[in-house]
């Protein structure tokens, strides 16, 4: 079972990365996928923050090593305000 | 449709790589520029069948994205991009280089995004000040210049630039009130010099960023500047990739001619039939003000040379009431080359009014407040541009001009001049119906015709009908203005122009033929002719006169190809049926040869008449 704002996260990054949901999970790491570059790192980010009506520190979404990881920064970023 | 189930039915067309005119529907449901960026990634592998044309993208810093979002608002305009992007930087490089990837690519249109980097990089040792700022704005537009210069000379190509916006926070770092001034009469100063380089560099054009940008929430993003070296948010590519797709459009001949308007709660508030002439929405103050400005803007439309047509599902009797007798009726009934106000299809309406006019459908962009008349025309019409207005009439102006699809490269009196010409061609309608014959309608016509080597004067109305002309256009050769004067300075070609009167009025230049010469032999590399005087024969005579010409020349053969496009259809048989016979037959050409054995015939009702500006022949 997943969240919402878990599913969300999977259809942005399986767009992004062109690839099926399916095959993320919360686990999934940017060594596994090599189309998850810093171009697409970039695309990430303001995809995300355009979908969640966030604003995010760059330097900690350069510092993410997985799905999980993006999740804990949006979620912080969510229930902050 | 929501923006993610349109962009995974574009996907699902790219594994087939199947196309219809379902993409330009799907494409105008993505309004997020994540989106956008997206389709226009997907797009690269889905031929949608549209003209193709070149773009290289360069600059100065990180321009990441505008590529692809420039192929989704392309592709909206029924074109297929093929996109070259430089490196980080390299925008000099790559234009100055002999023989560079830039070079080989051959762009039609090349996009150049600079930011303040290339002003500030002349600051050297020396801090900011006013004085450094100065010296910096003078070296960083003479290095514009001079780049752009050598690359113009090397490839034939339009370049697209932007004003560069003097940076918030740079100005903001000023404190004194007078030096603050001092600095933005600088940097505008700059920005000016910019906008005007297109005086000396013809097919330079130069995008005034500040403007384009001022509906734009956020330009730009400190994190990217610093991460990416983005110097601007996405959010400026999603207004400035607009205007170049319609740049694009305009070379390759497809802006839009005809401006078809609905009436009931378009040009007017409520219900004519209802309402009565008193009781619409129209006037000075509000809520009426808003249709009188919507009014206003399309009259300057008007004046500009766009055919204003009416097509409307109503009496003609109570419609001329509002023209007649309505005080704060902007437009008049004679701004409208057509009116149809009936109660049939609006489709059937539309594409009657495409045939009187002489003029492709998707040269059409079609107005209207009802969403199913709107589906209507974009199910049984789908070459014409619909137009979505708003719920909201304060945003009809927006809705009409956003895009950009009337835009054009360059004006010229013949644009002004249009409506009367489309007048005459209605007048001229009623006129066949009355002769017995078509010869004696052609006579009537009392055409006089003018074949002239073109002459500087020329060169404007030449590129344009390059650029505008897809019916009667041979090979679909597109000619920027700076080409027509390569061709007609060399001494192994010519460009003849010609211009056709008639009883009605002057028609003007209405085509011209590019002819490159050898010793024996002519080869015809394009005739181009407007769709103005279709049906009368003029393109015989001109043949005919030039085919003299060669045979004065000491000419012994003229070969003339063919290259069929999307619209040329019509004139596959020109050659064929003016004496030329077939040599080769190609897969994406026909080629003719005439060899003065065949006799060609004077046309009867049109007239030779001595230039008047150009060297007749």
């Amino acid at each position: 079972m997943i969240t919402s704002v878990q599913q969300s996260i999977i259809e942005v990054v399986a767009e992004i990365l062109e690839c099926e949901e399916s095959d993320l999970s919360m686990g999934f790491s940017k060594e596994e996928n090599d189309e998850w570059d810093s171009v697409n790192t970039l695309r990430m980010f303001t995809s995300l923050e355009a979908e969640f009506n966030v604003r995010l520190s760059m330097e900690q979404f350069l510092n993410v090593e997985t799905i999980q990881d993006i999740v804990n920064l949006i979620e912080a970023e969510k229930y902050d305000h | 449709m929501t923006e993610k189930e349109a962009l995974k039915k574009l996907r699902e067309l790219t594994k087939i790589n199947d196309n219809d005119n379902a993409i330009n529907h799907l494409l105008h449901q993505i309004s997020t520029f994540a989106g956008q960026e997206k389709a226009g990634k997907l797009l690269e592998k889905i031929d949608s069948g549209g003209v193709q044309a070149k773009v290289a993208f360069v600059g100065s810093h990180t321009i990441q994205g505008l590529d692809n979002i420039t192929r989704y608002e392309a592709s909206k305009r029924n074109l297929n991009i093929q996109s070259l992007v430089g490196g980080y930087n390299q925008w000099n490089l790559l234009m100055l280089k002999p023989e560079s990837d830039l070079q080989h690519f051959g762009a039609d249109v090349t996009v150049c995004s600079l930011d303040e980097s290339i002003i500030y990089k002349h600051f050297g040792d020396s801090g900011w000040s006013t004085e450094t700022l100065s010296f910096a704005l003078e070296e960083a537009f003479k290095e514009i210049k001079k780049v752009l210069t050598i690359y113009t000379t090397r490839v034939a190509t339009t370049i697209v630039l932007h004003t560069i916006p003097l940076p918030l926070y740079d100005w903001k770092a000023v404190t004194n009130y007078r030096e603050k001034q001092k600095v933005s009469m600088l940097w505008r100063r700059f920005n000016q010099d910019l906008l005007n380089l297109h005086t000396t560099l013809e097919n330079v054009i130069v995008l005034d960023f500040e403007v384009l940008t001022q509906d734009v929430q956020e330009t730009r993003d400190p994190r990217m500047k610093h991460y990416a070296s983005m110097s601007y948010t996405s959010n400026v590519w999603q207004v400035i990739s607009k205007e170049i797709a319609s740049i694009i459009a305009s070379i390759k001949g497809l802006s839009q001619k005809v401006l078809a308007l609905d009436l009931d709660q378009t040009l007017w508030g409520g219900i004519i039939g209802d309402d009565g002439v008193h009781g619409i929405q129209l006037s000075k103050t509000f809520p009426g003000n808003q249709f009188y400005a919507f009014q206003q803007v399309i009259k300057r439309l008007q004046a500009q040379g766009i055919l204003l047509t009416i097509v409307s599902k109503n009496d003609w009797d109570n419609v001329k009431d509002v023209f007649i007798s309505h005080d704060d009726m902007v437009l008049d009934e004679e701004d409208f080359v057509q009116i149809s106000c009936n109660w049939g299809p609006k489709s059937e309406s539309l594409a009657n009014m495409a045939s009187r006019l002489n003029l492709g459908k998707d040269s059409i962009v079609f107005v209207d407040d009802n969403p199913f008349e709107r589906e209507l025309v974009s199910s049984q019409l789908p070459e014409v541009t619909v137009i979505p207005l708003s719920q909201d009439p304060s945003l009809y102006i927006q809705d009409l001009l956003m895009e950009g699809y009337f835009n054009t490269m360059n004006s010229t009196d013949e644009d002004h001049k249009r409506l009367e010409k489309y007048k005459q061609i209605a007048k001229r309608e009623e006129l066949k119906e009355d002769s017995d014959s078509i010869e004696e309608y052609l006579l009537q016509l009392e055409m006089e015709l003018d074949v002239f080597e073109i002459l500087s004067s020329h060169v404007p109305r030449i590129a344009q009908l390059s650029q505008r002309t897809n019916q009667f256009n041979m090979t679909t050769t597109r000619l920027t203005e700076s080409e027509v004067v390569g061709i007609s300075n060399s001494e192994s070609s010519s460009i003849y122009g010609f211009r056709l009167k008639d009883k009605f009025g002057d028609n003007g230049i209405v085509g011209y033929v590019h002819v490159k010469k050898e010793e024996h032999r002519w080869l015809i590399e394009n005739f181009i002719m407007s769709c103005r005087v279709f049906q009368r024969s003029v393109e015989c005579e001109v043949l005919r006169v030039i085919l003299e010409n060669a045979k004065l020349q000491g000419v012994s053969e003229v070969i003339g190809n063919y290259k069929p496009s999307k619209k040329n259809k019509l004139v596959s048989d020109f050659y064929q049926n003016n004496g030329f016979e077939l040599v080769d037959y190609g897969e994406n050409s026909t080629c003719w040869v005439y060899l003065f054995k065949k006799e060609i015939g004077k046309v009867e009702w049109i007239q030779l008449t001595a230039s008047e500006e150009g060297m007749s022949v």
